[in-house]
């Protein structure tokens, strides 16, 4: 997979090529928006991650350029700017998602990956695997080293996305909005809390533990420690 | 320095109002004269013109009676006893030759002939006008009146008495009015005066303001009751200016020092991990505490802004129907875990269904923010209630605890930006909570209240339109 990076500040964008290096990426880097558009104009890419306010050619411009070219490739806005409106905005001039700075990487990554396997129309999974643990979505059943473990709806759904992203480090942030659907964490560590009950059931009678915590990140559900 | 004092009345109220009383009253006074006069002019020449027509009417009777023979020594009779200077009588026939006639030298000559044409081919039997002669200034009031089948008789009288009358008439006016325009002039400048003075008491205390002396008010005490409303709205201004100043930089010098810590703390950590080699397990350390001051950063920037943006109304509402009870069972399933390990009884009493179209997420926030903080400050064992319902036309959200209880003295405080009572501040938590719930409930036309009573527990009511 093939990435194209198009941000002036030089450290951000350090750390996210390195991320998406890391995370078995192919990414170019442009520091201004002339550059960014020559490149997305010549290069084929899977995805675009786009920085709004770039000299030169302004992030927005330079997607409305891409999409009257004919290009579709996903773009991923990223803006310190946080308003609604410039959200919409984005949106409207045809980026597919928007993440607003100061971001976590590990959102960054979820993001990212969500656009490719949506532009790649992979088929919705009827059953997640990882390691010995098996969800089946149609059932809603889960199933450890074939006992089946009972789950609370919620923490059924708390599982399902950290086996979707299994491997990937999911933020406090992301699982209150994709699990919860609350745009905000609480200040009280509610997900820790679930995050205990669900190790509980799946890896608590195990040797071999499938759920970690990644300090200050996140958590990740994992087969390979 | 002159002119530019001069420059200054001229465009001042007072000056503006004085001649607006001036100009007015004396456009009144002399219309009003005016009036009066014409009147006055009308009714003498009324009394005249039929005292004449009188005297012709006695001549036609005796024409009638005795002829023209009859007439003469009649007229000259009448003609002697009146002074020539003041009246003349003519009597001459139809082609105009003079029949009899007083001594016109005293008055001129008057072309009978041309009265005459006119009166036939108008058909008139008498004519009256006013006749100005050459040789002396005033007029005469004339009538012309045919009195016979040959005779015309012509009477004149002087108008000088009755020019006289009105002349005096008219001088006396132009003092009264020249009075009154000074009179009106000195009214208006007191009276204009009087507004303006409480006006300008308000202007120097604008003033002394604008130089800094944020404390000052307006005496609201005015003789008018514009005065007194400017004067009270003005101070009611300035209120509302000084809370809001006072209140901006509180939460500055909030704002610097809760950004300043979290920072302060980033620094030290990252620079002692400096000093010395250390351990990975010591760099991880320092990463995550670095990441989680940041978010704590993060989340207090996004926080205030939210704040801000819901009290200025910037991103509107976003309105859909969704079902209330749900929403607070979500909350409540929310902190379960957290309410189990600290054992407290989370208890709700709710309807069946609670319909609202008004903005989710905020609600979400609000609901939550607030069933957080009630089971925060809750100790063990201790009891949280959440009640809703629809009634008289609004929806009700209680929340009730049995937690540590606001102090009477910060009570009134709790909605404030970064307000942390002092047994709250070993909680943590941002002093955010509460300002933003309240700024979102008003955003959605909902209104907050909050009762406690110390180390026994706090109650805080939700209203919404619906």
């Amino acid at each position: 997979m093939r990435l194209l990076l198009v941000e002036d500040d030089v450290k951000i964008a350090q750390f996210v090529v390195n991320g998406l290096r890391e995370a078995g990426f192919a990414v170019d880097h442009a520091v201004n928006g002339e550059d960014g558009l020559h490149l997305a104009l010549t290069e084929p890419y899977d995805l675009a991650v786009v920085d709004l306010m770039l000299p030169k050619v302004d992030g927005l411009t330079l997607i409305e350029e891409v999409r009257r070219n004919n290009i579709n490739t996903p773009v991923l806005i990223l803006s310190a700017k946080r308003s609604v409106d410039d959200r919409v905005k984005g949106l409207k001039t045809g980026s597919d998602d928007y993440l607003v700075k100061p971001f976590a990487f590990a959102e960054l990554l979820a993001r990212v990956q969500a656009l490719i396997r949506r532009s790649t129309h992979v088929t919705a999974p009827s059953e997640l695997k990882v390691a010995d643990l098996t969800l089946d979505l149609n059932a809603r059943k889960v199933f450890r080293a074939d006992e089946e473990i009972f789950l609370q709806p919620l923490e059924f759904s708390l599982l399902e996305y950290l086996m979707r992203n299994a491997g990937r480090v999911v933020s406090k942030t992301m699982i209150m909005e994709h699990v919860w659907d609350y745009n905000f964490s609480p200040q009280t560590n509610v997900v820790e809390a679930r995050i205990c009950y669900l190790r509980d059931k799946i890896d608590k009678n195990f040797d071999r533990k499938l759920i970690h915590t990644v300090r200050g990140v996140g958590y990740v559900l994992k087969g390979t420690s | 320095m002159f002119l530019r004092g001069l420059h200054n009345f001229r465009i001042s109220l007072l000056f503006r109002l004085t001649i607006l009383y001036a100009v007015a009253f004396t456009a009144l006074s002399t219309i009003g004269f005016l009036i009066f006069y014409y009147r006055i002019y009308d009714v003498t020449m009324e009394r005249l013109d039929l005292e004449l027509l009188d005297k012709t009417q006695k001549y036609v009777a005796l024409t009638k009676e005795a002829g023209l023979e009859g007439v003469l020594p009649e007229l000259t009779d009448e003609a002697a006893s009146e002074d020539p200077q003041e009246d003349f009588y003519r009597l001459f026939n139809f082609k105009g030759d003079i029949l009899f006639t007083t001594d016109m030298s005293f008055w001129g000559t008057i072309d009978q002939k041309n009265i005459l044409l006119k009166m036939q081919n108008e058909g008139l039997t008498y004519a009256i006008q006013n006749q100005a002669f050459d040789a002396r200034e005033d007029r005469a009031r004339m009538i012309t009146a045919i009195i016979g089948p040959d005779s015309v008789l012509q009477i004149g009288e002087s108008l000088e008495e009755v020019d006289e009358y009105l002349d005096i008439f008219l001088k006396l006016f132009s003092i009264l009015v020249i009075s009154l325009i000074i009179v009106s002039a000195f009214i208006g400048w007191l009276l204009a005066r009087r507004a303006t003075i409480d006006m300008q008491e308000v202007t120097e205390t604008a003033e002394e303001i604008s130089k800094g002396s944020y404390d000052r008010r307006v005496q609201v005490k005015g003789r008018y009751r514009e005065i007194e409303r400017l004067s009270a709205t003005f101070n009611r201004m300035l209120d509302r200016i000084q809370s809001l100043l006072k209140s901006m930089k509180e939460i500055n010098d909030n704002i610097a020092h809760d950004l300043r810590s979290p920072l302060a703390r980033i620094r030290g950590i990252a620079e002692m991990s400096l000093l010395k080699e250390k351990s990975v397990d010591a760099y991880k350390d320092m990463a995550v505490s670095t990441i989680e001051e940041c978010d704590t950063l993060i989340g207090m920037i996004n926080t205030m802004l939210d704040i801000t943006e819901a009290e200025a109304g910037v991103n509107g509402v976003e309105a859909e129907e969704f079902e209330l009870v749900a929403l607070i069972r979500e909350a409540c399933e929310l902190f379960r875990p957290i309410t189990e390990e600290k054992k407290i009884n989370l208890k709700t009493d709710l309807p069946e269904s609670l319909t609202l179209k008004s903005d989710r997420k905020k609600m979400q926030r609000i609901v939550t923010n607030l069933l957080e903080n009630a089971i925060k400050y809750t100790p063990a064992d201790g009891t949280v209630a959440v009640s809703a319902a629809a009634q008289n036309g609004e929806i009700r959200i209680d929340f009730e605890d049995t937690g540590m209880g606001i102090s009477e003295s910060d009570l009134p405080h709790i909605f404030e930006r970064f307000y942390r009572c002092d047994r709250s501040r070993s909680q943590g938590g941002l002093g955010l909570g509460l300002s933003l719930v309240k700024a979102y409930a008003e955003s959605i036309n909902g209104t907050i209240r909050v009762e406690s009573t110390l180390n026994q527990g706090s109650r805080f009511f939700l209203r919404f339109s619906r």
